[in-house]
């Protein structure tokens, strides 16, 4: 028997055992070390040649990654690591690190309990350092950190043991701030990083080793002896000594927990349903022997395989040809195929318990984010997974040649699924297909893997970036008529409170029906008065549906369709049928006919819709428009060309800071303004600048470009360029 | 000016004095969306000695076509039944007004008191309500507790079947009393009427449980307009009469 076929015999005993199963992740900004640090832990547990370890990139499996150097897809591989005699199986999910796909990241930390987070020693933490940790401590993933690249520092930088020294201690400072910032209430203490008991360790992942300050002890190696190793030539005896897999999987099994103990406290996060009925116990529990719960978090399409669904099994035990549910579509499929990955090669299983990372194929419509059961009905589904953020540039796609239109919707179908970060959909009006994603190099990624992966010759359009719509001032009480004029409705539009937003966005208030009383509480918080927060019906898109009638009689036959009129007019404004946003909408009465037909869908929507853009339109309607942190990073000599060249696309400067020779420049600028920057920072700085974005999200368009945007937006969209006044929805006062 | 009067229940109901009004006006409009006729718009045109415009129920109540030119001209505008009974048609008459419009209405024979000829007391009628089919996001049940509050006080309800001209939708009675017995879980309702085509050449009433009724299936009733009527507490005299329409 191969090692490997050893390893795939222990960890298909090891599944059972969750004490003995470590689900973990590495989560750093691009360029700290990730990849090679993958490498080196697949090469400890022997599923990669020594030699190759740090160059191979064996967890890139997309070729195009490796052409950009950016890791891109999230896949997970399994690997068994001994640990004071026991054997432990270790589930390791590559998680994205650039922005762009923020989406991936956010769904990788819902399958692991642990992250590794990889800083360079020379940089220390970087804009995306801080967006991965948040993503993971908000899923309530536990961290250790690794301070990578140490070897520049004694190479390039020459530093003493006692500069060295200094240095860590900022990393380490730094991420224990972010830690305690972002961590929840009860881990903001016990998940701080430290020297003294491992969970911080430091080395190079390029020279395979790593170290920590316990195992110093141990071993008696000084900060004195890896300079001199390194500098003299010894690396290899280092990495001997202080292997760089042993030291890091030995700190993940220390420090990280497994999924019995994670389950425990991430369960009431990540499924905010009923936590005493049966499968909420059993996911707490991680039981076996319950029904299944698992949630999809990666979807890859394989060309022989197909469709193959990656996710975590929370409860029960995942069978072959077993049929479980959906719970988006509420269907039934069949399992036809599961395993787990090692290395690049899939092991098949029969069985895969609660508390694993699984891999499965037949779940044919099975998206990111799904939620699969056994049982008699499918459970209620995960939180929503949250996006850190929503598209903002969208292009048209068309076939070079019109026979390839059914592949092509196959396609944008196949792509929307593997990333949930894009969005393809048809437009009514204008039959195009359009895709939209997180910017201008987000959609040329996908654009590149359509082309080449896909086999699908495409024409696309010009980015266009994506508007929002929002209101600056409350609006009077404006009536809306049915057709029949025998129901009025009465409607109030407020802006929402920013608070009150952050916590739609950030999911401490879950988009769609507010059910039971559970929320009360934090609208409370939030400010709403007792009586306004009971009036919370609906949350659509970062927009509040409240009902403030107060015994009308046939309310509740017409809820409904309500929320439809809200839903409708909230996902295509009224001033340039941009998405709105932000709005709080208040029905303060309604009057309705006595007799149900005269009160039916043909009746209220109309009514309904006219009060909302009546009131919309009363309120100081405005558009926001997206808006990205950027950072270009560039010799010094550069800094005056790039400080005109982002002021030059209506960029906000915010900070400048130098470290060596280099320059960083951080500003906020419009995403619209962003368009072919690639090209002109080539140009301005002779190709020597790195520059990284990040998204802001959306922000009041300055006024003296509102009325211009509006126009172009609605000419675009086959509108009138004028937008609609408030006094064309108004009702004549009797 | 503007002339509303009722066609009576199956469309040739006019009263005199309504016909010699419609006879004089400039233009003559219909609608035909809230109740239906026995025999097409042409033939009432004809044997008016008018021609119709029918108009849908936008052209009504959104664009308010009959108003338009009522300022100028005399313009007629004619429905079923009894013009202002069970229609949202006063609103018409509402904003003629508000306009400064002068507005005469004839009235003509109704559902609502030609339901009559079932045998019970029009004094013994309680509200009366519309069974609607659901649709999305609107799935009402009020005319249900409609029928229920009126047994409670012992008094019959009058329940008119959902009609949607504009996509050729007319509830069948079975359909009507399947939507009921869906919702009749505790059995509140005893027995059953419907009467269909009222003041028709092919009037016909059946009398039964609801499930004797329902089961005559819809063949039996032919076609609309058809209503249903949901009895209280029966009179002697009620009870006499309705024997002659019980389903054997
Ligand atoms: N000097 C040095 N370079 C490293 C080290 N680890 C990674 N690198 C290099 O840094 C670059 C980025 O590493 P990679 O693993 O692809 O980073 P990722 O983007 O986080 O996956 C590559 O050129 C690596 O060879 C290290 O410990 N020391
Ligand atoms: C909205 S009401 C209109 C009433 C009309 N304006 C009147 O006064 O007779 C229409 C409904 O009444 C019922 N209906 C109308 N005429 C009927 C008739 N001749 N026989 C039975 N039911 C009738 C049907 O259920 C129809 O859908």
């Amino acid at each position: 028997m191969g090692r490997k076929e050893k390893m795939a015999k222990a960890a298909q005993e090891l599944m059972h055992k969750p004490l003995q199963i470590r689900n973990i992740g590495i989560a750093a900004h691009i360029d700290h070390g990730k990849t090679t640090l993958s490498d080196n832990l697949l090469f400890g547990a022997g599923l990669m040649a020594e030699e190759l370890a740090g160059k191979q990139l064996a967890l890139d499996f997309d070729e195009q990654e490796q052409a950009r150097g950016i890791t891109i897809d999230a896949s997970n591989i399994s690997m068994v690591h001994t640990y004071e005699g026991k054997d432990y199986l270790i589930n390791l999910i590559d998680t994205p690190g650039h922005v762009d796909f923020g989406g991936d990241v956010t769904r990788a930390m819902r399958a692991i309990d642990g992250a590794i987070i990889v800083v360079c020693a020379v940089e220390g933490k970087m804009p995306q350092t801080e967006t991965v940790v948040r993503q993971a401590l908000k899923e309530r993933v536990k961290p250790v950190l690794f301070i990578n690249k140490v070897d520049r520092l004694i190479k390039e930088l020459k530093l003493s043991p006692e500069e060295m020294q200094a240095r860590f201690m900022k990393s380490i400072s730094e991420i224990n701030k972010l830690i305690k910032q972002a961590a929840p209430k009860e881990f903001k203490e016990s998940w701080q990083v430290s020297v003294t008991d491992g969970s911080v360790a430091f080395g190079s992942a390029y020279a395979n080793w790593a170290i920590n300050v316990p195992y110093m002890k141990e071993t008696g190696i000084t900060f004195k002896d890896i300079i001199d190793m390194t500098n003299s030539g010894q690396v290899r005896d280092l990495a001997h000594k202080a292997p760089i897999h042993q030291i890091l999987l030995d700190m993940v099994i220390d420090h990280l927990p497994d999924p019995a103990t994670a389950q425990k406290y991430r369960i009431p996060q990540l499924w905010r349903h009923d936590l005493e009925s049966k499968i909420g116990l059993d996911m707490i529990d991680a039981n076996e022997k319950g029904d299944v719960a698992m949630v999809v978090t990666k979807i890859n399409v394989d060309r022989h395989a197909g469709e193959i669904a990656t996710g975590r099994i929370f409860s029960g035990t995942l069978k072959m040809g077993q049929e479980v549910w959906l719970s988006g579509t509420r269907q039934k499929r069949r399992i036809q195929q599961l395993g787990i990955y090692m290395g690049p090669d899939r092991e098949s299983m029969d069985e895969v318990p609660a508390g694993n990372i699984v891999a499965i194929t037949g779940l044919k419509e099975a998206i990111a984010g799904e939620t699969i059961s056994t049982g008699p009905e499918p459970i209620e589904p995960f939180e929503a997974i949250k996006h850190y953020s929503e598209p903002v540039v969208t292009v048209a796609v068309e076939p070079e040649n019109p026979k390839d239109l059914p592949k092509l919707i196959e396609v944008l179908r196949q792509v929307a699924k593997e990333d949930p970060t894009l969005q393809a959909k048809i437009d009514e009006e204008t039959g195009e297909y359009l895709l939209s994603g997180m910017g201008e190099l987000h959609l040329e990624v996908v654009e590149y893997r359509i082309r080449k992966d896909k086999n699908v010759a495409i024409k696309t359009s010009e980015p266009i970036v994506v508007y929002r719509e929002t209101i600056n001032r409350q609006s009077p009480q404006v009536e809306g008529k049915s057709p029949n004029k025998h129901n009025k409705f009465y409607v109030v539009a407020e802006p929402m409170p920013d608070e009150v937003f952050a916590a739609i966005k950030d999911g401490t208030i879950p988009e769609g029906r507010v059910k039971g009383k559970e929320l009360q509480e934090t609208f409370r918080e939030l400010g709403f008065d007792r009586d306004v927060a009971k009036a919370i019906e609906d949350v659509y898109h970062g927009n509040m549906y409240l009902n403030m009638t107060r015994g009308v009689v046939h309310i509740g036959e017409v809820r409904e369709l309500v929320i439809e009129a809200f839903h409708s007019v909230m996902d295509r404004g009224i001033v340039a049928g941009e998405p709105a946003t932000k709005i709080l909408i208040k029905l303060m009465d309604t009057k309705l006919h006595e007799d149900a037909i005269h009160r039916g869908p043909s009746q209220v929507i109309p009514a309904m819709r006219q009060g909302l853009y009546a009131a919309i339109l009363s309120g100081e309607p405005i558009i926001l428009e997206p808006m990205q942190k950027l950072y270009v990073t560039a010799p010094q000599d550069y800094m005056g060309s790039i400080t005109k060249l982002v002021q030059s696309r209506r960029g906000q400067i915010l900070d400048m800071s130098q470290d060596g020779d280099l320059t960083t420049v951080v500003s906020k600028t419009p995403v619209s303004e962003m368009f072919g920057f690639t090209g002109d920072i080539r140009g301005s700085t002779e190709g020597r600048a790195l520059w990284t974005t990040e998204q802001l999200g959306f922000e009041q368009m300055p006024r003296e470009l509102q009325e211009n945007t509006i126009r172009q937006v609605r000419t675009r969209k086959g509108l009138k360029p004028e937008p609609p006044k408030a006094a064309d929805y108004l009702n004549p006062q009797a | 000016m503007l002339i509303i009067a009722g066609l009576g229940l199956d469309g040739n109901g006019i009263t005199v004095e309504a016909l010699r009004a419609v006879q004089t006006a400039d233009v003559v409009y219909a609608e035909f969306y809230t109740s239906l006729p026995q025999k097409s718009p042409g033939d009432i045109g004809a044997s008016l000695g008018v021609s119709i415009t029918p108009l849908s129920r936008e052209e009504v109540e959104e664009r308010e076509l009959p108003l338009a030119e009522a300022a100028s001209r005399d313009v007629a505008f004619l429905v079923m039944g009894d013009p202002l009974v069970a229609t949202t048609h006063i609103s018409l008459v509402d904003e003629a007004r508000r306009r400064g419009i002068h507005v005469k209405v004839f009235h003509a024979a109704s559902i609502f008191s030609a339901v009559g000829s079932t045998g019970l007391m029009l004094y013994k009628f309680g509200k009366a309500a519309s069974i609607v089919y659901p649709e999305e996001n609107y799935i009402p049940k009020s005319f249900y507790e409609t029928v229920v509050d009126n047994i409670e006080r012992g008094l019959h309800t009058l329940l008119f079947l959902d009609l949607k001209a504009d996509k050729g939708i007319y509830m069948d009675p079975v359909d009507g009393l399947d939507i009921l017995s869906s919702l009749d879980g505790e059995t509140r309702i005893a027995s059953v009427i419907v009467a269909s085509r009222i003041g028709w050449d092919s009037e016909n009433i059946v009398y039964g449980t609801l499930d004797e009724v329902r089961s005559l299936g819809k063949a039996f009733f032919g076609p609309p307009p058809h209503c249903i009527v949901v009895p209280g507490t029966l009179h002697f005299a009620e009870e006499d009469y309705l024997a002659h329409y019980r389903v054997r």
